[in-house]
């Protein structure tokens, strides 16, 4: 599927590729990634639910990786940085697993 | 006879009771859900699937490098620390070093006067004298006598200190230069009620 190829890709270009990323952006990373894979998991779940629809999906993918970044950097210039963070990886983790369970019910729905 | 009729009746009341109550239920079961609009799979040309195919891989692949180049630079915790602790770290590590450079030249003294003196033999011993004292000390087998601090701990109005807070203090002394510590009293004194 293009999802996995794109993915294997990326991981690759990433691995031998090292660019430097600017100083600004470094702390946010690993939030954007969870994101990301939130997101992703969401359009997995909507694909299994016969209900994809791409411009939902790359609208979500940003919107994620923005709301999360916006918030993340928000708790950073209140003082509650590690806080508001923490509370953003557990709501994503959240929502990961929950997507997850939907994909589990769909594929072992018989 | 008048026994087996009322049983009857009986009987034939509880029956209509039952199918009664089996046909007035109102449950329904759960619907699955009837979207508004059908889901419109116009099944677009080559070129939107196309196109698709290429903003899914797109994406995913953003996603994969992301992934991979947080792999490879892992941040440090030093960023998600305060400007205080920052400023606290870098005075008690400029101790460390002022520490470790008075030392040095202990050593380096001791080092020239071996190499100087004539008799080698004795003058080791002399300084593995000198050493022993100290690393007495800092190992814990001489007891170390000095002023001191006098710490006291009391009981927090909130919560109760934990193992961790304690653990934080020996470590924070540590830095602070000490070199030993010994226990000598604790005084429990309950709370003022």
């Amino acid at each position: 599927m293009a999802a996995v190829l794109g993915l294997i890709v990326g991981v690759i270009i990433g691995i031998f590729v090292k660019p430097d990323i600017p100083i600004v952006l470094q702390p946010y990373l690993p939030i954007m990634v969870v994101a990301a894979l939130d997101a992703l998991l969401g359009a997995a779940r909507a694909y299994f639910e016969r209900s994809f629809s791409d411009k939902v999906f790359v609208i979500s993918f940003i919107s994620n990786v923005l709301t999360a970044t916006l918030l993340v950097l928000l708790g950073n210039q209140l003082g509650v940085g590690s806080q508001l963070q923490t509370a953003v990886i557990v709501v994503l983790g959240i929502r990961i697993f929950s997507n997850v369970s939907a994909i589990r019910r769909f594929i072992f729905k018989g | 006879m008048e026994h087996n009729k009322t049983h009857d009746i009986l009987n034939r009341m509880h029956i209509q009771h039952a199918h009664d109550k089996e046909n007035d239920r109102t449950d329904t079961g759960s619907f699955p859900v009837v979207r508004k609009k059908p889901p419109r799979r116009i099944g677009g040309g080559i070129a939107s699937r196309l196109m698709t195919s290429l903003l899914i891989v797109l994406l995913c692949a953003l996603l994969g490098f992301s992934y991979a180049i947080q792999l490879n630079n892992k941040t440090s915790s030093y960023e998600t620390m305060s400007e205080e602790e920052l400023t606290r770290l870098i005075s008690e590590t400029s101790t460390q070093v002022q520490n470790l450079q008075q030392r040095k030249t202990e050593l380096t003294g001791q080092l020239n006067s071996l190499k100087a003196a004539a008799d080698k033999q004795q003058e080791a011993q002399r300084i593995a004298k000198e050493n022993e004292d100290t690393s007495g000390i800092l190992s814990g087998r001489l007891p170390a006598q000095g002023k001191g601090v006098v710490i006291t701990i009391t009981q927090g109005s909130k919560e109760n200190i934990d193992a961790a807070t304690m653990f934080q203090l020996l470590e924070e002394l540590r830095n602070a230069a000490s070199r030993s510590w010994s226990w000598t009293t604790f005084v429990w004194s309950p709370r003022p009620m």
